[in-house]
């Protein structure tokens, strides 16, 4: 009966797979951040307002803060760890962030980063108001949006460019 | 206490079913210890702030018997559809607006990507953004146990903050309503304090017309009393009746008077009166308007 209650989990984070042991209420940000190391990820508000913790779980953006890592056996995950280049270099994504000093205390950055390829992968083209609409669930307190949207602005063109072949990005491999 | 919201304190057992049958095996099982899993959006949080502490969590999201997205004569949104999923569906049927319109208020993709609609509903909350436009549709909740299934209307569904008819060992399958006559058409309103938060007031209407006169009307609000709830004297003043200025602006007083919400962190009760007119003017003229075509 309780075949289905096993704590061993697979988790593919950032390409690379990873066994481990967890308990039920292991939240998956802590695995993430206490266990494998990958201190990117944040811990904000703990209750699923402020986007700081974001993650893309199979492809798909969710908050890792009011998700069980349990639940994400077999799932792939990808942190802000996994969107530079394999030889360090940063995702254009992250030097227009550095370009326009849309960074100020960087908490949110990650998750802003992350939902920032979310959107440039399902929208190449984004309006300002598209932008801001995506990036609605993310919540920067350094009163920094507007430098946000001109990095996401800049990115976006960057990207779109047919010479934008640089990169392992979250784009392409989303794609 | 102080509560800390960075680790789940509750201990508890964690099942993942793949059928149905064995998912409801586990709740008939384990009773009000238990608690159904879905996106985790609500049930986590309210777990972090010491609200709910279930000894046994069943995980549905891995059940395909929640995941019917059926439109014929009934449009029927399986419990454990994610709203990612559910919004493309309902934007290609092109006419159920203010169900689209609520999900699509929700806005944070982060909510969208693992959220349901059943979940929603089982939340029981008040404020919750599915159950009035689903309310103008007279929508119904199909639930299971694993003795039964019943149909529950969505009317009937809510009987408190927090607290919904379903029995300890019940799940909610789907819900469901009929498809939309020709003419009909519906939105939603809702006000939050920032972009991405819970709603202070929502407000959602569905109409038919012909010409000028409202011969269909229902009108739902939400956050502004114990449960969604339905506007039934407001309904019964525009139904029937030719549309100008002076009736929509009767049937927003009789709102105003109907509902009864509180004064809360989000906002006053004044205030919520007030703003309750206001959602459901914008909201009547937008699916008026929508009707037309």
């Amino acid at each position: 009966m309780l075949t289905s209650c096993t704590n061993a989990i697979i988790l593919t984070v950032n390409g690379d797979e990873h066994m481990l042991v967890v308990e039920p209420n292991e939240l998956l940000i802590n695995v993430l951040r206490n266990e494998l190391g990958l201190t990117g990820s944040k811990y904000g508000c703990g209750t699923g307002q402020c986007g700081a913790c974001t993650v893309l779980i199979d492809g798909e953006p969710a908050l890792a803060c009011v998700t069980l890592a349990v639940a994400c056996d077999g799932k792939e995950i990808v942190t802000i760890e996994g969107i530079a280049r394999p030889d360090g270099g940063l995702h254009p994504i992250q030097e227009e962030f550095l370009g326009e000093n849309a960074v100020q205390c960087g908490f949110c950055t990650p998750g802003m980063i992350l939902m920032a390829g979310d959107l440039l992968k399902r929208n190449p083209h984004p309006t300002e108001p598209e932008i801001r609409h995506h990036i609605k669930g993310n919540i920067c307190r350094c009163t920094g949006y507007n430098g946000i949207v001109r990095a996401i602005q800049h990115a976006a063109a960057r990207m779109a460019e047919p010479a934008a072949a640089d990169g392992p990005d979250l784009v392409k491999e989303a794609r | 206490m102080t509560v800390n919201t960075r680790v789940l304190i509750n201990d508890f057992t964690y099942h993942v079913p793949s059928t149905l049958a064995e998912a409801l095996g586990f709740l008939d099982q384990y009773g009000e210890d238990a608690a159904v899993l879905a996106g985790g959006t609500d049930l986590i949080i309210q777990m972090k702030l010491g609200r709910r502490s279930p000894k046994f969590l069943v995980d549905v999201s891995k059940l395909e018997e929640l995941k019917h997205l059926e439109a014929g004569e009934k449009i029927l949104i399986g419990a454990g559809r994610r709203y990612m999923d559910v919004l493309p569906f309902l934007q290609g049927l092109g006419r159920y607006h203010g169900l689209a319109e609520a999900i699509d208020s929700i806005g944070k993709l982060q909510v969208l990507s693992v959220a349901t609609v059943g979940g929603n509903l089982g939340n029981g909350s008040p404020a919750a953004d599915t159950p009035p436009p689903l309310m103008t549709y007279d929508a119904s909740v199909r639930v299971r146990s694993a003795h039964q299934e019943r149909v529950v209307p969505l009317r009937e569904f809510h009987t408190g903050p927090g607290a919904i008819v379903l029995a300890p060992n019940e799940i909610i399958v789907a819900v469901e309503f009929d498809a939309f006559p020709d003419g009909r058409a519906s939105a939603f309103r809702k006000l939050t304090r920032v972009a991405s938060d819970i709603s202070k007031v929502t407000c959602a209407v569905a109409v038919e017309r012909a010409g000028e006169t409202c011969t269909h009307c229902r009108i739902a609000l939400g956050a502004v009393g114990p449960t969604p709830l339905r506007a039934r004297s407001a309904e019964a003043a525009l139904e029937g009746r030719e549309v100008d200025a002076s009736a929509v602006e009767e049937c927003a007083r009789l709102i105003v008077e109907e509902i009864s919400p509180i004064d809360d962190i989000r906002c006053s009760e004044k205030y919520r009166r007030e703003a309750a007119g206001v959602l459901f003017r914008d909201a009547f003229a937008s699916a008026w308007e929508r009707a037309k075509c």
